[in-house]
């Protein structure tokens, strides 16, 4: 009976988010409406399975990146370091494949490719680390620790690579890129088991808890006997993780690893995602089904961009115009306009 | 006067003297190494190197103090210059480097105006909107104005480069001039520092980063206040996409979006707050000389450029670690999006 009672708790537990004031429900009725609008403006190209597919293999890497920001906007803080983060992992997992030679024949068994994936992994963790700890212990606000250490980060990334390409990628890595067990492009699978990880640990673990505690009313929690330190440090090293595996993806995608490769549009397009996902940057709320479904829906809208012909330039413009329509409907619900509210008083 | 009321002073309110002083020691370590370093050809090319970013940091400093963080002054810089440059080009304009500037200013205001508008809208946090806008600014100018070079432009630009007051000659037998662009920017120092000091609206910025509700309160215009800053801080970000443009000789569209942290940096290393209220025209300009300081010694020194951002990086958590210190637990929320509650006096 228990084993029932707590199964029901967890699911309970688990679709909370979609009943609470900050509900997903929103964006997965704004995915659905810009999957209709596509469909219908562009018939032969966009509904296709080729293009969910190749969608399917572009979302995870810029999802990932939304999942980690998220996780810093929690806090009530933001990290801009993601995007230095993943290619710093990326470069180190290269570099390590390049000094044992994985590429040529018999040199990249199994487990030379999970030891490379390890080393971008811990790259990643130190790397947030790092950020938790400046932001937890030295106080420093996390804008400017992760602009400092996204400049670090990065130009540790370009030093060590002289500022090129490295071109080491063995197949299996490769082959992330490529293949589509079961139809699900493999990027994809690789999102939805890190989205698990994350969701869980937000929702169901006690440090994910203390998090949304912290991040909600810090001072309340401070007093409630939460120490932030232990948390900052959790999530952004949280973040570091998905950071790294989408940096994973990113040399897996582009067949190389590139120092700064995505490092003015993608911090953007990470920081859209988790605003449009209903993340409350203010802190104390954050759903990762929200994420998934805001990196699908900016994902399509690049897609159909595409589909239609549209300067991709656009894409960046139709970025930027989306965070704000987010945010003024957001402050809209809230009550905020207070202009509005004088209009209608005026007499007619 | 004792010796710590004068050793405060020469510290300065925003720990500008601290500045000034790592600019003094880094410019002795260097000049230890690289004896040729120590003269006035080093300080004409980093005065050179650092016209851009000063006007850039200008603006974004106004708006620091206001309590509020922009990330598009680089997009409208650009924006700004390279709408310009291809009115020009195309003759829609005539070709007058002296007009170019005017036109690329008022557009830069023009586009801060948009910002303050839309931050308006609903008391949305500054640092979201800028990253929305400067999407905008630079995805617009990509699609509807055009996404390649322009490199025929007036003459006037090209002599603009030689212009110089005072001429000498590095060691190594370069060029260094002191330009004539020295001038003017001074002057928008000055009117700025005498702006915020002296006038009503200069300390109502003061009083809006310190708390908008108080502020509002007591009296200030607050939306004129933030339309005030935001056009100032386009204007200036339009006047420094133009010195980009004149220093280079051509107009590139790709140019200048990415390099923002450096100004941010410089900003905050300054001792501007990055919660707003405090701050001052000499620690921004102390600043961006600083960091270029900083970027002009490694290229002396040898060092390869690619290890630039991790130097970059590493001045600017000194800068903010240090910044720490001096308001412990002043922990504010960057997203605030309602006025934040008043802090006791630090």
């Amino acid at each position: 009976m228990t084993q029932n009672a707590s199964l029901v708790q967890s699911l309970a537990r688990a679709t909370a988010s979609l009943r609470q004031e900050h509900s997903p429900l929103p964006i997965l009725g704004v995915t659905v409406l810009i999957f209709a609008i596509f469909a219908v403006l562009a018939p032969g190209s966009f509904p296709t399975f080729a293009n969910m597919s190749s969608i399917g293999f572009q979302v995870p890497e810029t999802a990932l990146l939304g999942l980690g920001v998220m996780l810093s906007m929690v806090l009530g803080g933001i990290d801009l370091s993601v995007v230095a983060v993943a290619d710093l992992s990326g470069v180190a997992m290269v570099q390590y494949f390049t000094y044992v030679g994985a590429t040529q024949p018999g040199h990249g068994g199994p487990l030379v490719i999970a030891t490379g994936i390890g080393i971008a992994l811990l790259v990643g963790a130190v790397c947030g680390a790092i950020n938790g700890l400046i932001i937890g212990r030295l106080g420093v606000l996390a804008i400017l620790a992760t602009l400092a250490t996204m400049e670090v980060f990065g130009g540790l990334a370009i030093a060590w690579t002289g500022g090129n390409t490295l071109p080491d990628v063995p197949t299996p890595i490769l082959d992330i890129a490529n293949l589509s067990p079961a139809g699900i492009p493999f990027p994809a699978i690789i999102l939805l088991v890190c989205a698990l990880f994350t969701a869980l640990l937000l929702n169901g673990s006690r440090f994910g808890i203390r998090a949304t505690l912290v991040g909600a009313n810090p001072r309340a929690a401070n007093l409630s006997g939460i120490r932030d330190k232990g948390v900052q440090l959790g999530i952004y090293t949280a973040s570091g993780l998905l950071a790294s595996v989408a940096g994973i993806i990113f040399v897996a995608r582009t067949a190389g690893a590139t120092p700064n490769y995505g490092e003015g549009s993608y911090v953007l397009l990470a920081v859209v995602i988790a605003v449009l996902a209903g993340v409350d940057p203010l802190g104390g709320f954050g759903t990762v089904l929200g994420v998934l479904l805001a990196g699908f829906a900016l994902d399509m809208i690049r897609a159909g961009f595409v589909a239609l012909e549209l300067n991709q330039f656009l894409y960046e413009a139709a970025q930027g115009g989306i965070l704000i329509f987010v945010l003024a409907a957001g402050s809209l619900m809230r009550g905020d306009m207070h202009w509005l509210a004088r209009l209608r008083k005026t007499p007619k | 006067m004792t010796a710590s009321d004068f050793l405060a002073r020469l510290r300065g309110r925003h720990n500008e003297g601290v500045v000034a002083l790592t600019i003094i020691l880094l410019a002795l370590i260097v000049g230890a190494m690289n004896p040729g370093f120590l003269g006035l050809a080093t300080v004409f090319n980093v005065l050179r190197n650092s016209y851009e970013p000063l006007l850039f940091a200008l603006g974004v400093m106004l708006v620091l103090l206001m309590g509020g963080i922009d990330v598009s002054f680089d997009a409208v810089g650009i924006f700004a210059a390279y709408t310009t440059s291809v009115l020009t080009a195309n003759a829609l304009l005539p070709g007058h480097l002296w007009l170019m500037f005017v036109i690329s200013t008022l557009i830069g205001a023009g586009l801060g105006a948009i910002n303050a508008l839309i931050v308006s809208l609903g008391r949305l946090s500054i640092l979201i909107v800028t990253l929305g806008t400067r999407g905008i600014f630079v995805g617009v100018m990509l699609t509807f104005i055009g996404s390649s070079f322009i490199s025929n432009l007036p003459m006037s630009l090209q002599s603009f480069n030689v212009d110089y007051l005072y001429r000498t000659h590095t060691d190594t037998g370069q060029l260094a001039g002191l330009q004539m662009l020295v001038v003017p920017i001074a002057i928008v120092c000055l009117l700025i520092d005498f702006g915020l000091r002296f006038t009503v609206i200069g300390r109502g910025i003061y009083a809006v980063g310190g708390s908008e509700e108080a502020a509002r309160r007591a009296g200030f215009s607050v939306g004129m206040i933030k339309t005030v800053v935001f056009c100032c801080a386009g204007a200036l970000a339009g006047a420094a996409g133009m010195v980009h443009v004149s220093l280079i000789g051509y107009a590139n569209p790709q140019d200048i979006v990415g390099n923002e942290l450096i100004v941010i940096a410089a900003v905050v290393l300054g001792g501007v707050s990055i919660f707003g209220g405090r701050g001052s025209v000499l620690g921004t300009v102390l600043g961006v000389l600083l960091l270029e300081l900083i970027q002009y010694s490694l290229i002396i020194l040898g060092v390869q450029s690619s290890w630039d951002h991790v130097a970059i990086g590493g001045m600017i958590f000194v800068g903010v670690a240090l910044q720490v210190r001096r308001s412990p637990g002043a922990r504010a929320n960057l997203f605030a999006k309602r006025p934040k509650p008043s802090r006791s006096p630090s």
